[in-house]
């Protein structure tokens, strides 16, 4: 099964980053949304389905814990498994985020085995 | 109120030499052993990258890479050939690099869920390592050389 993945972080530069580890470590893709915010991230779920999200935590208008407390409220959104992929790798931060709603946490820096990993771990969960 | 952690500069150096093999080797696929300060001329035409950060510690984090490295990295982390990288994305790169860096060596320090990272920004590093009051590691990669530094404020 090819997977539709939200990529959300504020950086091009770790947005190609992703979706280029995605595609090299074998991970099933058959396309990837991506947006620069949280802001966005709702936006493009108005109008794409998606089977799982990826978001960073610090982002400008919008950040990812925000974007996971909008989720959670959000009935068509809430079940869409969503993973955080974050520099901040505290305890607390993780336990938060999971408390939130976040099925998985990659902390940066992370190997291309460790992010298909997380995904298939998530994606196997939510079938 | 957040509580404030002092670190010393063991510490911190520490952190940052930890922070930095691990994004470089995970990330980059580069290997970075520690060195002696690159020359005043080489520092001088280094890319900088700043990034302030609040929390349990606050403070700014700096790193200035050669040029030669920052283009090989950038191509190695977007999957591009080196002459295909444009002096954008080399700096959006730099600043991905240096926000990972600073993260995972923030994240050896706090013990709470209070760090915030500002967006990194490019700026002139040697000038400001010059000014001083830095805790600075210097590395070296087959590409070039990269150096950090870190100073905290009240």
């Amino acid at each position: 099964m090819a997977y539709r993945v939200l990529l959300v972080d504020d950086s091009p530069a770790m947005r190609t980053f992703i979706r280029r580890v995605m595609v090299m470590s074998g991970f099933d893709l058959d396309r990837c949304i991506e947006a620069g915010d949280g802001v966005e991230a709702l936006e493009q779920l108005q109008h794409e389905k998606v089977d799982v999200i990826l978001t960073d935590i610090n982002m400008p208008r919008m950040d990812g814990e925000e974007l996971m407390r909008r989720l959670g409220e959000d009935k068509s959104l809430r079940d869409i498994p969503a993973v955080v992929v974050s520099t901040d790798s505290t305890r607390p931060r993780i336990l938060r985020m999971i408390g939130l709603g976040a099925q998985g946490y990659i902390a940066k820096p992370f190997s291309p085995e460790g992010l298909r990993e997380a995904l298939e771990k998530v994606l196997e969960c939510s079938v | 109120m957040i509580a404030r952690i002092n670190p010393n500069a063991a510490e911190l150096a520490g952190a940052v030499a930890e922070a930095a093999r691990s994004v470089l080797d995970t990330m980059f696929f580069a290997e970075a052993e520690t060195c002696a300060p690159p020359s005043p001329e080489q520092q001088n035409s280094m890319l900088g990258v700043s990034v302030r950060f609040d929390g349990g510690v606050r403070g700014e984090f700096l790193i200035a890479i050669d040029p030669h490295a920052a283009a090989v990295l950038s191509a190695a982390f977007l999957g591009l050939d080196k002459s295909d990288v444009s002096a954008a994305e080399i700096g959006q790169v730099m600043c991905e690099t240096a926000n990972m860096i600073c993260g995972a060596a923030l994240s050896r320090i706090e013990a709470e869920d209070h760090m915030r990272l500002e967006t990194p920004s490019l700026t002139d590093a040697a000038s400001a390592f010059a000014r001083g009051g830095y805790v600075q590691e210097f590395f070296v990669t087959p590409d070039g050389n990269i150096a950090t530094g870190v100073r905290l404020s009240a």
